[in-house]
């Protein structure tokens, strides 16, 4: 009789995932899914709004990464309110910018000592009970101690700039509400209450060093994991250079041996170049690159992707990790799945260094904080939220209303990807096996980590997605299927 | 110390909270107050510089009680789903990575009504003073 596994819920994500792999007779694999079966319909609940509320309420779609929300939909508002990225004042962008560098500092140190850290440290098939951030610190008591510092630090930088550590309010159409004062910028540079600017840095750097050890004790293992070929797409620079930019920029997709599939398209045009597709069995829909098709298009995002399509980063010790990782693969892209976990390691360094940049920087203590231009009835926001490209593109009518909205979202874009990982597990560890054990659908669970996805925003308008429901028998046999168009 | 966990926007979610803020209106507990959606990692050092932590929280299962108030035990044996952390698991982290253990409890406040809106239900509204007068001889 054919079997089903079903792993539900899938743990250390963001949200409520489910995992199904179908087993014939013999045991063979025969399907697997990554199904995503919470619901938010944020794109609904926004309509009607005035526009100047949506940097406000569409961020509640979640707890970990608000600050990008915030922030993509701020950048879309701008817009709106007729200002270009580049017609911001001067403080207005580096105050958001310092915002967003604390929240991928946060979030990424958060995801590799918290998240990634209890497979990596304790192993992947080690005791459940003790494979866990309290395992961590048991086990690395100093790690730990810099993980959760390091967190603190990004989230304190969050709360000097966004008003609050989680639902900022800083960023409003056209600007920001507020700068920092020079007390507010002492707190991170001079170490008196938590480590300061120079410390994170020191610390970024020995945990990159701490990955490469890891990686040359495991390659193996690191190499070959949830490995496939992907297309990557990431923002770089309006310059044309390439660089690496988290916060303003163009797209550009490469396939996965480095052709360019997007070639710095504006963010704006986002919606010339990408299309999303449909599955009865998830409520997280499927982007692609139109001209490349539905079944080529798709396209990892976050770390591992950002390092593969950009040519260069703007700050020098981050820079060289970049190089280091590129020589890992001779200069061609990485489709390693686990060495996403290193490429988030060389952004929290970058953004450790972005910090300490826009800490010295005399702009962030100006008073111009909010300019104003000729409205319009559209914005599109794109910025590289921790876990990836992250779109938000709003319509508004003349009397200051949202019509419309479209959010892609990092994970979203990983729905490909992830389903990738899934079935790549399940063909090589779950395939032919006679007992199933824990060990193994951790494996499943580890290839879905890597990309940090976080299903609670991933999810779509109300009535826009099919609900499927399984039932099954005490015996785990399928006895009825209800599909909800 | 007193960490509220909760979220205002989800109705009796909103209790612990509402815990936090009556007891700010009466002026007289002179420890630290801390709102939180979720408890995380960072939390492990803000309890370790305490001498007593309570966690108060919401409950929304069988409880019988309108509220409950009980010694928080250490538990690393934890299984977890997303980025959010138990009080047990906290005081854990604490203890292993500052090697402090201060001494911690958890009150729990019965709850009704989940949905989104920012007024609390009568029930939770009740078992709110009630929750305030079973812990303020103890704060």
């Amino acid at each position: 009789m054919s079997k089903k596994i079903i792993i539900e819920p899938v743990t250390r994500v963001e949200g409520h995932g489910k995992v199904t792999i179908q087993l014939d007779d013999n045991g063979n694999v025969k399907d697997s899914k990554f199904h995503i079966v919470e619901f938010r319909g944020f794109e609904k609940f926004i309509q009607g709004h005035p526009y100047w509320q949506a940097p406000l309420i569409v961020q509640r779609l979640c707890g970990i990464c608000p600050v990008s929300h915030h922030l993509a939909a701020a950048k879309a508002i701008d817009q709106v309110v007729g200002i270009d990225p580049e017609d911001l004042s001067p403080t207005a962008t580096k105050i958001r910018k310092l915002m967003h560098y604390g929240q991928m500092f946060q979030s990424h140190a958060l995801h590799f000592f918290y998240l990634a850290a209890p497979d990596l440290l304790m192993g992947i098939e080690s005791n459940p009970a003790l494979r866990n951030v309290v395992g961590v610190a048991q086990e690395h008591g100093e790690l730990a101690k810099k993980g959760i510092l390091m967190r603190k630090f990004g989230q304190e930088m969050i709360k000097a700039t966004g008003g609050k550590k989680i639902h900022g309010i800083s960023a409003v159409p056209g600007g920001v509400h507020k700068n920092l004062h020079q007390s507010e910028i002492d707190y991170f540079l001079n170490g008196k209450d938590i480590p300061n600017i120079n410390t994170m840095i020191e610390w970024s750097l020995e945990v990159i060093d701490f990955i490469k050890d890891y990686h040359s004790k495991h390659a193996a293992f690191l190499d070959t994991f949830a490995t496939y070929p992907s297309g990557h797409l990431a923002m770089v620079s309006k310059d044309g250079s390439g660089t690496l930019d988290l916060y303003d920029g163009n797209l550009r997709s490469i396939d996965s041996i480095g052709n360019i599939t997007l070639n710095d398209i504006p963010d704006f045009q986002y919606h010339k170049y990408i299309n999303e597709d449909v599955e009865k069995w998830s409520y997280m829909k499927f982007p692609y690159i139109k001209h490349l098709g539905r079944e080529n298009g798709w396209n990892r995002v976050g770390p591992l992707a950002r390092m593969n399509v950009c040519t260069s980063i703007d700050t020098p010790l981050a820079e060289q990790a970049r190089k280091d990782f590129k020589d890992y693969t001779g200069g061609k892209p990485n489709n390693m799945t686990m060495h996403t976990h290193w490429a988030r390691l060389i952004e929290v360094l970058h953004s450790a260094e972005k910090m300490k940049e826009l800490l010295h920087d005399e702009d962030i203590k100006g008073n111009e904080l909010v300019r104003e231009g000729v409205r319009r009835n559209e914005g599109v926001g794109v910025i590289e939220a921790p876990r990836g490209t992250l779109i938000h593109h709003y319509h508004v009518n003349d009397t200051g209303k949202i019509e419309k909205c479209n959010l892609i979202v990092s994970t979203t874009h990983n729905n490909d990807p992830m389903n990738k990982a899934v079935g790549w597990v399940a063909q090589n560890v779950i395939d032919k096996k006679e007992e199933i054990t824990e060990g193994m659908l951790n494996q499943v669970e580890v290839a879905i980590r890597a990309y940090d996805p976080c299903l609670s925003c991933a999810t779509h308008a109300m009535g826009k997605m099919p609900l499927e429901l399984s039932i099954f028998n005490s015996k785990g046999e399928l006895i009825d299927k209800k599909y909800k168009s | 110390m007193i960490f509220g966990i909760g979220n205002s926007a989800r109705q009796d979610d909103g209790l612990a909270w509402a815990f936090l803020d009556e007891l700010s209106k009466q002026n007289k507990f002179k420890g630290k107050l801390h709102y939180r959606y979720q408890l995380n990692i960072e939390d492990a050092e803000t309890v370790s510089n305490a001498e007593q932590v309570i966690f108060v929280d919401a409950f929304a299962g069988k409880q019988t009680e309108s509220c409950v108030f009980e010694e928080c035990k250490l538990n690393g044996e934890i299984t977890y789903t997303t980025h959010a952390l138990e009080p047990e698991a906290i005081m854990a982290l604490c203890k292993n990575v500052y090697n402090v253990n201060p001494k911690a409890y958890v009150l729990k406040i019965k709850g009704k009504a989940w949905e989104l809106g920012e007024e609390l239900s009568s029930e939770a509204k009740k078992n709110l003073n009630e929750a305030i007068n079973l812990v303020s001889e103890f704060i």
